[in-house]
């Protein structure tokens, strides 16, 4: 976490403000630093902002309760596969994407999660049963990633869903679902929620420029799927790779599985740096938690992570715990570079 | 240590018979439960997931649990916060199950709007609280928020006490840093 106070010059951590604040600390050690906040204006003005921060927490605003809580649940209680709120991120990227490479939502965004929102809600109250969702079998991605033009883009296919089963590719585009238009996936998941999981659906799509019509038959959402058993779209993967003209800023960096590009560089699995194309569209990631890992020797686009000290890395979850790990230590991040294996070493806070 | 900030809830003696209905089944005690109680339960659950579509799902299986196992409430928290703790061992559950995909929700999020005007301070504090790292921010939320022990936090979220602690302490040192001069002393 950047911090714009200096540093402690005996090595105290912020953290250990926190700990005296609060009492948790040895006696000993709350005797040393006790002594020591005499001396260290860095440490005395952590103390003073724990304690500022106490006051503050105090303050922190209330929320309401979105309107699609005005009535109070109907619905008898069922483990859910799926949640709403899922759903309603679809209204920019259904299955996986959005983590990956979801910008803050626009209001178009959120108007569209709302429709989603409300159209599970509607089903709930319907007393829809079973309780799995109808799917397509595909991923869709934030609308301002994929190439521009009407329908829902298939961003990454589960090649044994659906559509895959029709014959469909990733990049390949819905255009409408039994007659119905679709213009975005919060559209199409309201489309698809008029049936069951198991019907057969028509499903007009638009495949290498031709248009056509595919008969589905729809499969139950899975509440998630692991990203090396897509198949993702090469024109998507591409995209993640142009260098904005401003260079890289850590605002706009996330990073992407890429297993195609992974198993080109002969590795069994890795998480890919990727790019975003503006700043104002940028998904920051984990990573603006950590701006050092790009620094002039750090990461760069198309990078692709394999290892955190010696523990390999194959999701994005995985390199995430490893991180918030070695947050506290020196360590080294083993990387595929140009095709090379490197090795980044890397100081916390630095 | 701030206390666990509770807004304003029934008397104890109104929430044990709303309780007492809910377990008899009265919807009408839900709903009153639910009028009363749902802004609470969704902040809480907000801040712990960081997103306002999960923290929507949560209030609405919160409460659903909450009415089907009313006759569990012993009276010994409010029942706006037990409902709210409910929505915590869902989302904690949550967190648990989608981990791969939650951990990366921390800026795809679908935001939640603050219920009224707050101060340009507060506001920016709670930005970098729902930027924290999912890690420290349920640590943060059960322990510095909510109230809970230690122990019963570090159970809930799967780590030893030490972990937990550490996890409070890193976090807390986060947003000190986001605090603005003048709350300084």
């Amino acid at each position: 976490m950047a911090d714009r106070f200096p540093a402690c010059a005996q090595g105290y951590d912020p953290a250990d403000a926190s700990r005296f604040h609060l009492g948790d600390m040895p006696a000993a050690e709350r005797t040393r630093y006790d002594a020591h906040l005499d001396d260290c204006p860095s440490c005395r003005g952590a103390v003073a902002r724990q304690a500022a921060l106490d006051g503050a927490l105090g303050g922190l605003p209330a929320y309401r309760a979105p309107e699609t809580l005005a009535r109070p649940p109907r619905a008898a209680w069922r483990p859910r596969r799926l949640g709403a709120a899922a759903l309603a991120a679809a209204g920019a990227a259904a299955l996986l994407l959005l983590p990956l490479l979801g910008p803050a939502p626009s209001q178009r965004m959120i108007a569209d999660a709302l429709a989603a929102d409300a159209a599970v809600i509607a089903g709930r109250a319907a007393g829809g049963a079973g309780g799995a969702t109808p799917w397509l079998g595909f991923a869709t991605c934030a609308d301002w990633i994929v190439p521009p033009g009407p329908g829902v883009y298939v961003c990454a296919l589960d090649p044994a869903g659906p559509l895959a089963r029709a014959g469909l590719h990733a990049g390949d585009v819905v255009l409408a679902i039994e007659g119905r238009p679709v213009e975005s996936a919060a559209e199409m998941y309201g489309a698809l929620l008029r049936h069951e999981v198991g019907d057969a659906v028509r499903v007009r799509v638009r495949q290498g420029g031709r248009e056509r019509v595919v008969g589905a038959r729809l499969a139950a959402r899975p509440a998630a799927a692991n990203p090396f058993d897509l198949e993702w779209s090469p024109a998507l993967l591409a995209s993640l790779d142009r260098v904005p003209p401003g260079g890289i800023d850590v605002d706009s960096v996330f990073i992407a599985l890429d297993p195609a590009a992974a198993a080109r560089m002969g590795v069994a699995g890795g998480v890919r740096v990727g790019l975003v194309p503006t700043r104002a569209q940028a998904a920051a990631t984990l990573f603006s938690a950590l701006p050092y890992l790009f620094g002039p020797e750090g990461l760069r686009a198309g990078d692709v992570i394999i290892a955190v000290q010696d523990e390999p890395v194959r999701d994005p979850g995985r390199l995430w715990m490893l991180l918030m790990d070695v947050q506290a230590v020196p360590f080294a991040l083993r990387v595929v570079r140009d095709g090379r294996p490197i090795q980044l070493r890397f100081v916390p806070g630095t | 240590m701030p206390q666990p900030s509770t807004p304003p809830e029934a008397a104890p003696s109104a929430d044990a018979e709303i309780a007492r209905r809910m377990a008899a089944g009265d919807r009408a005690a839900l709903e009153e439960a639910y009028r009363r109680h749902r802004d609470r339960v969704f902040s809480t659950a907000y801040r712990l997931m960081a997103d306002a579509g999960s923290a929507a799902d949560l209030t609405h299986d919160a409460f659903v649990r909450a009415f089907e196992r009313a006759a569990q409430y012993r009276g010994e928290a409010a029942l706006g916060t037990w409902i709210s703790r409910i929505a915590l061992n869902l989302g904690l559950r949550q967190l648990r199950r989608e981990r791969w995909l939650l951990r990366f929700a921390a800026e795809r999020a679908w935001r939640a709007v603050p219920a009224e005007p707050a101060p340009a301070a507060a506001i920016d504090l709670d930005r970098a609280l729902l930027r924290l790292p999912a890690a420290l921010r349920t640590a943060l939320v059960l322990v510095t928020l909510e109230g809970y022990p230690h122990a019963e936090a570090a159970a809930a979220l799967g780590i030893s006490e030490a972990a937990c602690r550490q996890r409070v302490h890193r976090a807390r040192a986060a947003l000190a840093a986001e605090l603005r001069p003048e709350e300084e002393e």
